[in-house]
This record gives structure tokens, C-alpha cells and sequence, in this order.
């Protein structure tokens, strides 16, 4: 295994009944000191993808290769070196925000101050006697980061952590991680539904979809294929006498605007100034939203 | 010892549970009730040993009802933490082998069965302290410590299969409901096989041994008992930890 590599994994299948297959085959190959966004709609794979990698649901098919070791043979090694987050948090309702480190403090093998340093990280170091069954669900989240970061892991894995944080949670959790990618050299798998939510973060992207990977590269290799099926919307003061001067742009009429294929910034350039001297106003000229629904599609039909 | 720190974070779960309040108001119970018997002079009593009479005699709802009662609660309880805050997520993901934490379950139930016992013994030699306070010649006796101590392991040995028993079930449902039902219809069928039924296959029955403990036609085979609940603690824990060890672990 490539030591650059801190997850690889091959053709990993899974399927929780005997008809419905959830994985079909997925090759992940997650490098050092990357921030990783694993990227797909609900439903698609990711959380049964991460659980794999935690050991969480017994072995099928394919292998796993974690710090260049076997995670069936190397378990408890390989968790010494990992953070998790899963979905929703896993707190003790019963237990204050400390008591709660300190049920896992003992297998990481780290001091007692670590707890104090967790949680001034993740801003919980006031919660005092609290038990987190009165916390709201931000705290607990992030204090389910916290339990995360307590080993002061190589590798985090979190799946959908900005799941009931607030704009200004969401903000602070994104620079959280470039600080722990940055500072600490930390390899984190992030995984999201929402593509905006990511890519203001991370380094590499793997995209999944009903159970199979579309994509996997880096941020800039995404953006290439994005503007390769990038899309310009445009509105004239009359798009059907528009139509024809955008003839060579494939141009479609989506709702009340035009919209064309766009490769570069010359075309842009092209288009508008044809609109102008045809002695039309231009209204609209921006691109097509690429969202993550549309990334899916294009990358399906690609596929295809 | 990687199994004492899953001990150790089995142990504190357990802080301001219902399971620790349940211990001492559960183990009281016994020899409350005793205590109340034993105000007034009793002739049966003079003629005996009067403190170990007292320990028998608080010791029979414990082994009829109390004890069985508190381990079915207890081990409902124990998983429902892991369920009811899904957490059995973060704890399989944490670097401890799978036994281990198996293992730290169990021995922490058996930890609160000990204690269970021990408060019971405690509240004991408290009530029956009190009594040879306010009238010296009620008791005044030696104590048979030994007996005493030799009773307490035997009922904890007869605890264990149905300990077992309802580990697993406790650990295979992720409901509180079902364990509780599942273990009160277990406990039910003791006197029912013996009383209604009369059948000699209550001496097969887990639930139904420190039932049987405290049966005089019963006590003669006390010893089976106790090697029948070994030997069901050990049939059962392997199945569970067989289905442990390859549950899945939803989100």
C-alpha cells in the first residue's frame, strides 16, 4: 500500500439483507494530511462506508487498509489512531460533558488535562455539573467532537457533523477542522449531502451515489469536470431573437432564460457581447447553479 | 489490564442510575421486614441462634423476589444506557476488544449483585443492631459468620444462570420492555412449577434456584443448584458473546 495513504480501501461491498445492496465495490483512497469530503445524497452509502471503516458492522467483501495496516488483523491499533463522529452524537444523557470523556479517556491512554483541552477547543469548558441531557443540540454535538478529537487522533471521521449546528456552529466547525488539517496534521474524512457545505474546506472529494463512487480527486480535478458541464443562464429583453445568435451554443430554453454551454471565460465574453450588439438588453448572465443534485446527475449520465 | 479499564468505564456509566438507588432500597427490603418481625420477643428465636435467625430470615424475600427482581431491572438498565443514548456506536468504535467490553458488562452486573448482597448483610447487622439496643435480651447470641458468608455465595452462585439469561436478552432487545417482560414471566413460572404444576422440572429452571434455596424439601440439592447455574451462566454468556461479537451497529 501506498504509505501516502492513511485509508485504502478495495472493492468494499456490503449489504445489511440479501436482495438490497448497499456497497457495490468501493475503492476510497484517502491520503495523509488531507481533509477528505465524502460526499452523497441520503441514503447513498456513507454512514454504512464509515462504519465499515470503524469496525462497526462485520466484514463482507473487499479490504480495508488503514495507516497501511489491515483493520481485521490490526483493530485495536488502528482505532487508537482514529476520531469518530457518527451521525448523531453518542452521549451518556446521565453524565456531565466530563464524565463523559472520561468513559473513553483510559483507552486512548492520554492524560486527564486532555479532557480540559477537548473541551476548550469545542468552547464546553463552563458546562460544569451539567448533565448533556440538558444540553441543546449544538453542544452536544459538539462535545461528541470533542470525544472525537480526545485521542488527539491521526485520522477523524466525521459523518454529517454539522447536523443541528447553527449558521455561526456550521462556520466555527469548518474552521475547526483547517485548524486541526493545518496545525495538527490531522487527516479528516468529512462526509456531507450538501456540496457547498464541504468545499469551502476540503482538499479531495469522493462522491458516492446509491452505493457506488462517481468521483474521487482532488478539489481543483471536481472543479474541471464542473466547468466542463458548466452552464450559462441568460435573459434578453427577447430571448427568442436571442436563440439564434447562441445557435453554437447548444442553447435551451429553462423557464423565462436561455441556457447555454460555457467553457471558458472567452465564451462568456463571446456571448455577451453578441447579445449587445444585436441591440438587445441583457437582464441575466450568470452560471447555472452546479448543486450537488446536478453534479449527481451529470456524473451518472457520464458514467453511463 | 485493558479489561479493568473497561471495568472502570462500565462502572462509571452506571453513576446516578436507577440501578445504584435500586441496590440499597431493594437490599433493604429484607431485613426491614425482619426487623419489624423481631421487635417483639420471639420464643423460636431465644431457642436458636438469634442473629444468624435474623440473617436466614431477612434473606428469604431476597432470594424469593428481591434479588431475582433486581437483576432483571438491572440488566434492562444496563443496556438501555447503550440504547436508549446510542452509544454502542462510539464504545465499539473506541480501541477495546470486543470481550472486553463484553466482559466489563457482565462483571459490573455481577459487581451490583455483590453489592446488592453486601448492602443486604449491612442492613441486616444495622436492624439487628438496633434490636440489641433498645432490648439486649431479645438477641445477645454469638453470630454463625461463617454460615452467614457461605449462605451469601451461594445465593450469588444460584443468581448466576438467570444473571446470564437475562444478559443476553437484555443485550439482544433493544427495548427496555421486552427484557423486564421477558424476565418477570421467567420468575413467575418458578412458582407456578412449583406450587400449581408440581413439576420436578423446576429444578432445572434458572429462575427458579434461589427460589429453591429457601424451599425447605428443596435445600438437600442445593449444591446441583449451584453447578446447574454455572453451567447455564456459561451456555448462555456464550451465545451472547457469539451475538456480540457479530451484531451490527446501526447509527
Amino acid at each position: 500500500m501506498n504509505n501516502s495513504c492513511a485509508i485504502k480501501t478495495t472493492g468494499l461491498s456490503y449489504h445489511y439483507s440479501k436482495n438490497v445492496q448497499t456497497l457495490f465495490g468501493i475503492n476510497l483512497n484517502v491520503e495523509r494530511g488531507s481533509i477528505y469530503g465524502f460526499l452523497g445524497p441520503n441514503g447513498s452509502g456513507k454512514t454504512t462506508t464509515l462504519s465499515l471503516l470503524l469496525g462497526l458492522l462485520p466484514h463482507q467483501r473487499g479490504d480495508i487498509e488503514i495507516f497501511g495496516q489491515h483493520l481485521h488483523a490490526s483493530r485495536i491499533n488502528i482505532l487508537k489512531k482514529i476520531g469518530s463522529l457518527i451521525e448523531t452524537p453518542s452521549l451518556y444523557s446521565h453524565l456531565t460533558a466530563k464524565e463523559n470523556l472520561e468513559i473513553y479517556r483510559p483507552f486512548y491512554g492520554v492524560k486527564r488535562e486532555r479532557i480540559k483541552e477537548v473541551l476548550q477547543i469545542v468552547g464546553l469548558e463552563d458546562t460544569g455539573k451539567k448533565t448533556t441531557k440538558k444540553f441543546s443540540l449544538g453542544m452536544k454535538q459538539r462535545l461528541a467532537i470533542a470525544v472525537a478529537l480526545l485521542p488527539n487522533p491521526e485520522l477523524l471521521i466525521l459523518d454529517e457533523p454539522s447536523n443541528g449546528l447553527d449558521p455561526g456552529g456550521i462556520i466555527e466547525l469548518r474552521q475547526l477542522v483547517k485548524d486541526l488539517n493545518q496545525q495538527h496534521g490531522m487527516t479528516i474524512v468529512i462526509s456531507s449531502h450538501i456540496l457547498s457545505e464541504v468545499e469551502k474546506m476540503v482538499s479531495h472529494l469522493g462522491i458516492i451515489y446509491k452505493g457506488k463512487m462517481l468521483f474521487e480527486g482532488t478539489l481543483p480535478q471536481l472543479h474541471a469536470l464542473r466547468q466542463k458541464d458548466a452552464r450559462l443562464l441568460i435573459k434578453t429583453s427577447d430571448n427568442t431573437a436571442a436563440l439564434p445568435l447562441l445557435a453554437t451554443y447548444g442553447p435551451q430554453v429553462v423557464g423565462d432564460a436561455i441556457a447555454v454551454h460555457c467553457s471558458s471565460n472567452n465564451d462568456i465574453a463571446a456571448i455577451a457581447r453578441s447579445v449587445m450588439e444585436s441591440n438587445l438588453d441583457l437582464f441575466l448572465l450568470q452560471p447555472e447553479e452546479n448543486n450537488l443534485e446536478q453534479l449527481f446527475i451529470n456524473l451518472t449520465t457520464d458514467a453511463s | 489490564m485493558s479489561i479493568l479499564l473497561s471495568l472502570r468505564s462500565e462502572t462509571l456509566k452506571l453513576k446516578r442510575t436507577l440501578a445504584v438507588y435500586l441496590c440499597v432500597a431493594a437490599a433493604a427490603f429484607g431485613p426491614l421486614m425482619s426487623f419489624l418481625e423481631h421487635m417483639e420477643p420471639d420464643e423460636k428465636l431465644q431457642q436458636g441462634l438469634p442473629w444468624t435467625q435474623h440473617f436466614l430470615e431477612g434473606r428469604e424475600p431476597i432470594c424469593i423476589a428481591l434479588l431475582p427482581f433486581y437483576i432483571i431491572l438491572v440488566c434492562a438498565l444496563m443496556m438501555q444506557i447503550e440504547n436508549r443514548d446510542k452509544t454502542w456506536k462510539q464504545v465499539l468504535s473506541s480501541p477495546q476488544p470486543k470481550i472486553n467490553i463484553f466482559l466489563g458488562k457482565f462483571w459490573v452486573l455481577q459487581g451490583m449483585v455483590l453489592l446488592f448482597l453486601l448492602s443486604y448483610n449491612l442492613f441486616t447487622a444495622l436492624t439487628g443492631g438496633i434490636i440489641e439496643i433498645m432490648d439486649p435480651a431479645i438477641y445477645g447470641g454469638k453470630l454463625d459468620l461463617y454460615q452467614i458468608l457461605t449462605v451469601n455465595m451461594q445465593t450469588w452462585i444460584l443468581s448466576l444462570g438467570l444473571s446470564a439469561i437475562q444478559f443476553w436478552i437484555s443485550l439482544r432487545f433493544r427495548n427496555f420492555v421486552a427484557p423486564l417482560a421477558i424476565g418477570l414471566v421467567g420468575w413467575f413460572m418458578s412458582p407456578m412449577m412449583l406450587f400449581q404444576f408440581k413439576t420436578d422440572l423446576v429444578e432445572y429452571f434458572p429462575y427458579a434456584f434461589t427460589i429453591l434455596s429457601v424451599m425447605p424439601d428443596y435445600k438437600a440439592n442445593i449444591v446441583t443448584y449451584q453447578w446447574y447455574a454455572i453451567i447455564t451462566a456459561v451456555v448462555f454468556l456464550s451465545i451472547a458473546y457469539i451475538q456480540f461479537r457479530n451484531r451490527r451497529v446501526s447509527a
